[in-house]
């Protein structure tokens, strides 16, 4: 008797955290993120490997699959989490795309949403200069987030993935890997 | 009956008459329908991650004053007579009145939840809790609640007629607009609009309302009088921000994931241009001079940009994370 009160408690505080979670997609401070790399390879040659959307696990190594194509893609992070990605804007003459997070799924990410463009300009001596940012939200938009959940975690996991991406970027087109 | 007894001498005529003409000039709106009040008027601009408010002076398209006013600020409205800026802070749970001349912060109120979308009119400030779904009323100069009302899911931005009785609010996660009798505190009607609606403009005759809905892609145009939809309108990625021209002839758009301003006909609701701005256009207000001024959120600078000529003439830089704005009317400038 005691326990089935317990566990319909229990079932309750869950689906109602749950709930909580789910229920409010978007908060009170948007966070930014923007990261660069410089690389010795022409813009044709990054662009011909990061301008395959559905491609990225190829070169960002926080991700262990992914796949779709150059409107959509489903990623999945070494823990097995997925998130799903839609493109805003794919230009390929200008070399950039724009694309955002679909449904939050905090274990593969701590944010509740997020957007990012992605962009392959001229650099230095022929080479290609690459910029990647964003705008996100933390993944508990409440006023007292969890340390997992703050705005730290959320800017602290897209530094990660970003930083990854474009370093192992780098070294696919400069022939390291 | 009586009246229309009365409407028939020429005397009464004449009357009648002149008190349509006043009526007509009362009704001007004070978001400067006047040319001459708006080419004299100032836009104050809060910069969330930078805490700060920025004023700009059309006059020289420059920043004239800018200071901190705490951390975290989202939302801003100016008092009817210009004199007073009321800023709201959703991380912080307060609302802060700052005063527009010397942006001295005057008065911290603490309030219960996320605020976030912030109106004023005459004696009354509205603000808007994102995560308890509410719209709260508040005694402008004392600060004490005077009246809330329940409204849908993560209301975002409001709009408030010119007479100051009724207020529009954008419910974000419910998809509606919220139609608000501001003197009661009633819900009049829940209105559907699309994907997102985030932010909303009035036309200058309070006969339409434009609804920016940022999932959906669209603009929604309201007629107020019949209160439902009469239009929709695909503008660009992730519309944000939302203004009409002074003569009501354009609806402003920003694209905050397209990096534009989309510029529509608001009679025959063609999309006439995208101006390329500067990173993540959030807000978005109708200087004079033909110039619209958007903020940059991305790249912390507010764009110029000139209506007639359709691009960008000036970026001038303000604090980190620029969101929204307000037009301060000509009544602050000294007077003589």
């Amino acid at each position: 008797m005691r326990w089935k009160t317990v566990f319909y408690a229990m079932g309750y505080v869950a689906g109602f955290v749950a709930l909580s979670s789910v229920a409010q997609a978007h908060g009170p401070t948007p966070q930014k993120i923007d990261e660069t790399i410089d690389i010795k390879a022409d813009p044709k040659t990054v662009w011909a490997i990061a301008g395959d959307f559905a491609g990225i696990s190829k070169w960002d190594s926080e991700l262990k699959a992914s796949e779709g194509s150059n409107e959509k893609r489903v990623i999945t992070f070494k823990n097995g989490e997925q998130l799903e990605e839609e493109v805003d804007e794919y230009k390929p003459d200008g070399m950039t795309y724009s694309y955002r997070m679909l449904n939050p799924n905090l274990k593969a990410a701590p944010v509740s949403s997020y957007s990012a463009t992605l962009a392959v300009t001229p650099g230095a001596d022929g080479g290609s200069h690459v910029e990647w940012y964003g705008r996100f939200y933390r993944g508990d938009t409440g006023n007292e987030p969890p340390d997992d959940l703050n705005d730290e975690a959320g800017r602290e996991a897209m530094t990660k993935l970003f930083k990854a991406g474009l370093n192992g970027l780098k070294a696919k087109a400069e022939g390291h890997s | 009956m009586a009246l229309r007894r009365r409407l028939k001498g020429i005397h009464d005529m004449r009357m009648i008459a002149f008190a349509l003409l006043a009526y007509a000039l009362s009704a001007a709106p004070e978001r400067g329908a006047s040319c001459e009040a708006l080419a004299r008027a100032r836009l104050a601009v809060v910069s969330q991650d930078d805490g700060s408010v920025s004023v700009i002076d059309p006059q020289s398209n420059s920043v004239v004053a800018r200071a901190k006013i705490g951390p975290g600020a989202a939302g801003i409205a100016a008092s009817p007579d210009g004199r007073l800026l009321y800023v709201t802070y959703p991380d912080g749970a307060a609302i802060n009145i700052v005063d527009a001349e010397t942006l001295v912060v005057l008065r911290r109120l603490s309030f219960k939840g996320e605020p976030f979308g912030i109106a004023a009119a005459l004696g009354s400030l509205f603000v808007s809790d994102w995560a308890n779904g509410t719209v709260t009323r508040l005694d402008a100069a004392s600060g004490a609640q005077t009246g809330a009302v329940a409204v849908g899911k993560s209301p975002a931005h409001m709009a408030i007629s010119a007479d100051g009785h009724r207020l529009y609010v954008a419910d974000r996660e419910s998809g509606d607009v919220a139609v608000i009798g501001a003197d009661a505190m009633s819900k009049i009607a829940s209105i559907p609009a699309g994907e997102g609606p985030f932010a909303l403009a009035l036309a200058p005759d309070d006969r339409r309302l434009y609804v920016a809905n940022v999932r959906g892609n669209d603009l929604a145009v309201i007629d107020t009088a019949r209160l439902e939809q009469v239009a929709r309108i695909v503008v660009g990625v992730a519309p944000y921000g939302v203004a009409v021209t002074p003569d009501g002839a354009s609806v402003l758009v920003t694209n905050q994931h397209g990096d534009s301003l989309s510029i529509v006909d608001a009679r025959s609701g063609a999309v006439i241009g995208a101006i390329p701005v500067g990173r993540y256009p959030e807000g978005v207000v109708a200087g004079p001079f033909g110039l619209a001024y958007v903020a940059n959120w991305f790249s912390g600078d507010v764009s110029i940009v000139d209506l007639a000529q359709r691009r960008e003439i000036h970026r001038i830089k303000v604090g980190e994370g620029p969101r929204s704005f307000a037009l301060l009317p000509a009544a602050l400038s000294p007077g003589p």
